[in-house]
């Protein structure tokens, strides 16, 4: 994409005239080197300034500055050393600009609001905090909120706008009206991508005119920002075509913007709105879209109107008329919306291509020439003949060869096996077998007989891979049983998880009929419970934990003794004994928390979560 | 599968039929004998086009005598997809009829054989290799000439597709132009009869086209093999042989079986002369997606007239006056041979004959003396022409400037009274008038003219006053409107004047008059007994066939009322009320939050979209929108849309899905298919209903309740619904897609609006879901979509998937009739008492 070399000559620096190189590997002025590696960032003076200046931060904190013969030249070293520097950054496996890096400390203030704003935000969360850290005094709030470290970090990124550059198509760049702003890196950025007068204004006035701030501060206090959010009820007015319509026909109060964004407003009106001349500025320079220049093929199949638009006479396929006049009341703020949310769709789908001052619109007309998967499905019926085949290939497939899941004939003969085919996987060649002949129990004893074998064998290679290693390559063919007997034990397996096993509508089902004072009780105590044996098991781990597991163990057991009471206080009907055997599974897990408990007491931790061996 | 229909072998491409598809070839068939015309309306996504051609196809290869199939779309999507389809109907055709060959689909693509044909740009290349791997993968039917004996079909059929100069050129310097304009003009300034001749007497004088020189030299025996030819295909046989494809299909349009191409060039009068003249009355004309066919008619014969148009006419005026004073002085002889010639007729003088390759300007529904008399004297000289059509418009201008001043404002005349008064002003005659079309393509034709579009504005005056004169007398089927129209710097007008058409049988009168049969078919046609009147014809068959399905696939769904129950309209009134706006904004992020992958709203107009999204980011609608969607909105320009449109695919592609905001009158409403992921809902907010205060529609309405006695208000609210129909029932493709059509307006529950809806659309609508609020919406909404996640079941598909056994029980010799094992929910009323009496 670009030259080797490029050079520009009259160029001076420190009163010294000579000739700027920029090769692969840095710049040249005179015999003084920068390579790539060592410039930080780079400036040039806004277009107001007689000078064409370039200004070079280097590492260290050093900086160079170079004057330029002109305007081109410093315009086409910028955006040469841009692509330098962006080239270099996206080698780098994330751009340093906008992470916030999870694990720094916040400062008091910080953690006090995030914690607060969480805690408003989750009702669940609340519930917990209230009755572990205020209720019970159970755990402190350090601790508490130690186990939702997370989540504190994500809040208080959120809060102060440092989000994870494109990781969410939600638009930053729309800031509140009143109230305390905060700019973060992210907003400024789709600032930038999503209003062009901005970035314009900025590229020209800052830093020389105004400092990073002042700039910001005149955005937020300019009409350009307030008229961008809109005023509220111009539709009505939009539509009686000038006349007062009757909002309070209804003996509502019209709906109008809040005080607080009325005086916002009108502070700004008096004030020097740079950015709309800068608007409309742009808007002059950018010509209307040239249609001769953009191409034959916008789009795949069906979605390209152009297609059909610009090659045929278009009036006549343009869709019926409706007649209705365009909006001329409310000085084109409809189509800056829609172009505001034409941008921010390119700058989401072509994030790496969406950078302060560029054509979004030329960014997404590289996008018909990406190919995606099934690309032929999205013709105007260009799948209608697959789609037919298909449907009539599954209507037509016998049942070994249909394939229920994807609602087509199967291609071959094979399918992945899961549990829930394995029936119609093996049914047809097994009808022939003589296992009619045996009942049930011989079965399951044969079954039973078979598991043994295969568990000896493994064990065995288990242990004689453990013991020698250089043995890994060569399995004994005998180790496995034959696969007839395989097959046979996984069917049964099968069969036997088929019969337990309930359908989701019947659980339900079931679920339905239990009082709903119950079901709410029951997940309330099954997130406690949750979270106290989160506590617990981490606390295990630590050393120097035995106060705090101790406070634990107590809540459990406060805990445990309520759910025992509510247990019992079920009546001996049906869905009392349901609704009983639901506290069980809660209760279980305390028990073998305390088991636990009682085994490592005094040793201050066991080992941490359950291992294999305690289960069996 | 191959059955027999009534007595009639037909070709199906698929081992199993839907049974409506079965009963639409049925009254195809039956319209087929009679020899009339039929309009069909078959729902979406139950393959209406492969049903048409197999029918079609298998009747021509029947009756040898039937004449051609003339099928017509309305976009080049649409057009290349009919190819497709008929390809797989021929290739089965063939396979049924010549079993020992082997299919094409196997032996032809031989390596190599799909090699880039565009040359120059590398999108193309990439496009096509990947065509290549496809075709390989789904086993597409073989396009271009057919390599087998038989020929395509198994009986040598050739197929074609005609486009724009655009979409067919392969002269690498003409296609770098991109606009239809510009190709236009190079091509003619390369193969202009005059341009030919001034390069044999000297050659490398002027620049022609290779393809074209080389075409014309093999003349007559330019024949193209059997096949099917997409556009793809014809630009590679063009190639190949260094023919100008272009030129080829123009003239093996005459031999060809069946022809695929754009409406216009059937109802525009100006272009349909250039190709249509020649078809046989015996042909079977087809259109397609023909919902709107009464607005395409009236379109094609309005004309509008603004100020700029007429600065534009004194220019082009200005530029022929000395044009032909330039051309007395050097060629006077060629000015007196059309003098000759206009004195002659315009037969004789061989302008409707014209050669295919200039332009001719000719127009299908003039007057028969124009055709037939001498031009009359006093504008048969050039430059007393000129001099005519300067008076013309400077009285259009005198008449525009008067709308737009002080005194003006809306006006509207009969034709009759415009007339008058422009002949009064400008003591012109009415008779000139009549031919001022003819006298000026033939005065752009003498003077060698090759960029026609040019001369447009000129073109539509003239169109306009021939028209005019034309139809001034009897019933008035046109009407003047002029207004001072506001534009879009307040304070300025943009006066018009519009020639409106008002009878749509107008455009669409000669191809019923002249070809046996015309087949309009759509998804949409309800309801289907006002299209005869509409377009002044007497179908023989009219049906309206139902939707057999396994399962609901459809859930329409009318919410009335918001959450806060206030009820939501689009009605004038209420539609600027605080509460409307927010109901259906907080309607829309509900929906959106709900639904997986694409969501597609419309509203009923630009304007009230412009203004509705502007409120909405205000309040933070929008805003909160783009938390669970990508939010892409329609603009006024084409090549945004389409970019839009194709991000919009994208990102349902490949994410949480997007919100398309459209409406429901433009461009995306009616060439574009939201199935599967693309749409699983769409949202019409309002009733689509066309601007009443409209002059040009109140011109019309009036015009169809005296003469048709259509009442206003029915053609208002068919109008309105059939818009809405067509908006929703983009959401479904085939029986396994499924969707959801949301309708949010309080002025759908009511029977006059309901009643309207396709007849498949009404089978889902129960009356548990048609006085909805939108949190009863939503619950409706997640427990739909829960239900259609499941996979297909196989019997149930069965069971509506008719087999050839079932076809055969079907046939009326034996009256015994069965729609499978059950389950198939046929609402049909013929159809479940017949299934009733069978199992009884």
């Amino acid at each position: 994409m670009q030259v080797d070399e490029k050079r520009y000559s009259q160029v001076i620096f420190q009163k010294q005239s000579g000739e700027l190189v920029l090769t692969e590997t840095g710049l040249q002025f005179g015999t003084w080197q920068i390579s790539w590696t060592q410039l930080v960032k780079h400036q040039v003076s806004p277009a107001s300034y007689p000078k064409a200046l370039l200004k070079l931060v280097l590492q260290g904190e050093t900086n160079a500055t170079f004057q330029l013969s002109n305007r081109t030249d410093l315009e086409q070293i910028r955006k040469e050393i841009s692509i330098h520097l962006q080239q270099r950054s996206k080698k780098r496996p994330h751009s340093e600009v906008a992470i916030v890096t999870y694990g720094a400390p916040l400062d008091a203030t910080a953690t006090a609001v995030t914690r607060a704003s969480l805690l408003a935000a989750h009702p669940s969360l609340r519930q917990q905090h209230a009755y572990l850290v205020q209720e019970t005094c159970t755990l402190t709030e350090d601790e508490f909120w130690e186990t939702h470290q997370h989540l504190l970090q994500e809040e208080h990124a959120r809060i102060s706008g440092l989000a994870q550059a494109g990781r969410s198509s939600f638009m930053q760049s729309r800031l509140p009206t009143s109230g305390r702003i905060t700019l973060g890196v992210e907003e400024m950025r789709q600032i930038f991508i999503m209003y062009p007068a901005v970035h314009k204004a900025y590229e020209e006035k800052v830093p020389l005119e105004l400092s990073d701030e002042q700039f910001w501060r005149k955005y937020l206090e300019s009409e350009y920002f307030h008229r961008d959010r809109g005023r509220l009820g111009t539709v009505a007015r939009n539509h009686a075509n000038g006349e007062e319509t009757n909002n309070n026909k209804n003996g509502k109060k019209p709906s109008g913007p809040s005080m607080e964004e009325q005086d916002a407003r009108a502070a700004a009106v008096g004030t020097d709105d740079f950015f709309s001349r800068y608007a409309q500025k742009l808007q002059q320079e950018q010509k209307p879209l040239d249609h001769t220049k953009v191409g034959r093929r916008l789009a795949t199949g069906q979605f390209d109107l152009a297609s059909t638009l610009e090659t045929e006479r278009g009036h006549l396929l343009q869709g019926p008329k409706d007649n209705h006049p365009s909006n001329v009341h409310d000085d084109e703020k409809g189509a800056r919306v829609i172009a505001k949310y034409n941008r921010h769709w390119a700058m989401v789908l072509h994030p790496d291509d969406a950078v302060a001052g560029a054509d979004l619109l030329n960014v997404a007309r590289q996008s018909p020439l990406q190919v995606l998967p099934d690309d032929e499905d999205a013709k105007w019926g260009g799948g209608v003949h697959r789609e037919m085949q298909r449907l009539v290939g599954f209507a037509e497939a016998t049942e070994e060869e249909a394939n229920h899941a994807d609602g087509r004939k199967a291609d071959d003969a094979y399918e992945p096996l899961s549990l829930k085919n394995v029936e119609a996987y093996y049914s047809f060649k097994q009808s022939g077998n003589n296992t009619t002949t045996e009942t049930s129990e011989e079965a399951n004893e044969r079954y039973k007989v078979f598991a043994n074998t295969i568990l000896g064998n493994v064990n065995a290679l288990v242990q004689e891979l453990v013991a020698d290693e250089t043995k890994l390559t060569e399995l004994p063919p005998t180790c496995f049983p034959p696969p007839k007997l395989g097959r046979e034990l996984l069917s049964a397996l099968t069969k036997k998880m088929a019969a337990d096993a309930r359908t989701d509508s019947a659980s339900l089902a079931m679920v339905e009929q239990l009082p709903s004072e119950f079901r709410e009780k029951l997940q309330i105590y099954f997130r406690r419970c949750s979270e106290l044996l989160r506590h617990f098991f981490a606390l295990r781990q630590m050393k120097n934990s035995g106060e705090k597991l101790a406070r634990i163990v107590l809540g459990m057991e406060t805990f445990y003794r309520e759910l025992d009471t509510m247990r019992k206080s079920f009546p001996h009907t049906d869905a009392g004994n349901m609704m009983q055997k639901m506290c069980l599974p809660l209760m279980d897990q305390l028990d073998w928390a305390f088991k636990l408990h009682r085994e490592g007491s005094g040793v201050g931790g066991g080992g941490g979560f359950v291992t294999v061996e305690e289960i069996y | 599968m191959r059955f027999n229909l009534d007595g009639l072998e037909v070709f199906f491409p698929y081992d199993r039929i839907y049974l409506e598809q079965h009963q639409y070839m049925r009254c195809l068939k039956q319209s087929l004998d009679a020899g009339g015309h039929c309009l069909l309306e078959m729902p979406t996504g139950t393959g209406k086009t492969v049903c048409l051609l197999s029918l079609i196809t298998s009747y021509q290869y029947a009756n040898p005598s039937a004449g051609k199939l003339i099928y017509c779309t309305r976009t080049v999507p649409e057009m290349n997809h009919v190819m497709e389809e008929l390809a797989t109907v021929l290739d089965y055709r063939a396979r049924m009829l010549h079993p020992e060959e082997p299919s094409e689909v196997e032996i032809t693509r031989p390596s190599g054989d799909m090699e880039d044909i565009g040359g120059t740009a590398t999108e193309r290349s990439s496009k096509r290799a990947r065509k290549v791997y496809r075709r390989k993968e789904s086993g597409k039917a073989p396009m271009g000439p057919s390599s087998s004996r038989a020929g395509a079909g198994g009986s040598g059929v050739l197929a074609l597709c005609l486009s724009s100069r655009r979409n067919m050129c392969i002269h690498e310097r003409v296609m770098a132009e991109s606009d239809r304009e510009a190709v236009d003009s190079a091509c003619r300034s390369m193969t202009a009869s005059w341009v030919i001749e001034a390069s044999q007497k000297k050659p490398g004088s002027m620049e022609t086209c290779a393809y074209y020189d080389n075409f014309q030299a093999a003349g007559e025996s330019t024949s193209m093999p059997s096949g099917v030819y997409d556009l793809d295909e014809l630009q590679k046989w063009g190639k190949s042989r260094g023919w100008c494809p272009y030129y080829l299909t123009r003239q093996a349009i005459n031999h060809a079986n069946i022809l695929v191409f754009n409406y216009q060039y059937m109802l525009d009068p100006k272009v349909a002369k250039l190709v249509s003249k020649e078809l046989g009355a015996e042909s079977i004309v087809v259109f397609d997606e023909a919902h709107n066919i009464d607005s395409v008619c009236i379109e094609a014969l309005s004309v509008t007239i603004n100020d700029r148009g007429l600065e534009q006419a004194t220019r082009s005026l200005g530029r022929l006056s000395s044009e032909v004073s330039r051309l007395k002085a050097s060629d006077s002889q060629r000015l007196q041979q059309e003098y000759q010639n206009l004195v002659n007729g315009l037969i004789d003088q061989g302008l409707i004959q014209a050669p295919a390759n200039d332009a001719a300007l000719a127009s299908n529904v003039l007057d028969p003396d124009v055709l037939n008399e001498a031009v009359p004297g006093n504008i048969r000289r050039a430059e007393h022409f000129v001099q005519f059509m300067r008076k013309v418009v400077e009285h259009l201008k005198t008449r525009l400037r008067s709308v737009a001043g002080p005194t003006g404002g809306v006006r509207s005349e009969t034709p009759l009274a415009f007339l008058h008064r422009m002949t009064n002003g400008t003591s012109l005659e009415t008779k000139p008038l009549k031919f001022a079309y003819s006298r000026l393509s033939s005065l752009l034709r003498t003077l060698q003219v090759s960029n026609l579009d040019d001369y447009n504005a000129l073109t539509d005056i003239a169109d306009f006053v021939s028209l005019l004169a034309t139809y001034s007398e009897g019933v008035a089927k046109f009407a003047i409107i002029m207004e001072p129209n506001s534009s879009a710097i307040p304070g300025v007008t943009d006066p018009v004047i519009q020639l409106a058409c008002l009878d749509s049988s107008l455009a669409i009168a000669p191809l019923f008059k002249r070809f046996g049969s015309v087949i309009i078919t759509s998804g949409t046609l309800s309801p289907i007994d006002l299209y005869p009147k509409l377009l002044q014809f007497e179908p023989c068959i009219s049906e309206s066939l139902s939707m057999s399905t396994f399962r609901p696939c459809i859930r329409p769904l009318v919410i009335t009322r918001g959450s806060d129950q206030l009820a939501v309209s689009t009605r004038y009134e209420d539609r600027g009320d605080m509460g409307v706006v927010r109901n259906y904004g907080a309607m829309l992020v509900e929906l959106c939050s709900t639904i997986p992958d694409g969501v597609v709203a419309f509203f009923t107009s630009y304007s009230y979209m412009e203004s509705l999204i502007s409120e909405w980011d205000a309040i933070g609608i929008l805003r909160e929108l783009t938390k669970s969607k990508l939010v892409f909105i329609e603009t006024k320009d084409v090549v945004e849309t389409t970019l839009a449109l194709d991000n919009y695919r994208r990102a349902c592609d490949c994410g949480r899905g997007a919100v398309f905001l459209s409406v429901a009158r433009g461009k995306v409403s009616e060439g574009i298919n939201f199935d599967r992921h693309y749409g699983r809902a769409v949202i019409i907010f309002g009733v689509p209903f066309q601007y009443t205060l409209s002059h040009v529609l109140r011109a019309r309405l009036e015009y169809l309740q005296t003469h048709y006695q259509i009442r206003e208000q029915d053609f208002l609210n068919f109008d309105a619904l059939r818009q809405a129909s067509q908006c929703v029932g983009r959401v479904i493709r085939s029986k396994t897609d499924y969707g959801l059509m949301i309708l949010a307006d309080s002025r759908y529950t009511r029977h006059d609006k309901r009643s309207k809806l396709p007849k498949w659309i009404l089978q889902f609508m129960d009356d548990s879901c048609i006085n909805l609020s939108t949190d009863m919406a939503i619950a409706h909404v997640k427990s739909f979509l829960r239900l259609m996640g499941q996979p297909v079941d196989q019997e149930a598909l069965q069971s509506v998937l008719l087999t050839v056994e079932e076809v055969i029980r079907m046939n009326p010799a034996r009256p015994t009739i069965s729609a499978g094992e059950g389950g198939a929910m046929i609402m049909d009323g013929q159809n479940s008492a017949a299934i009733a009496s069978s199992s009884a």
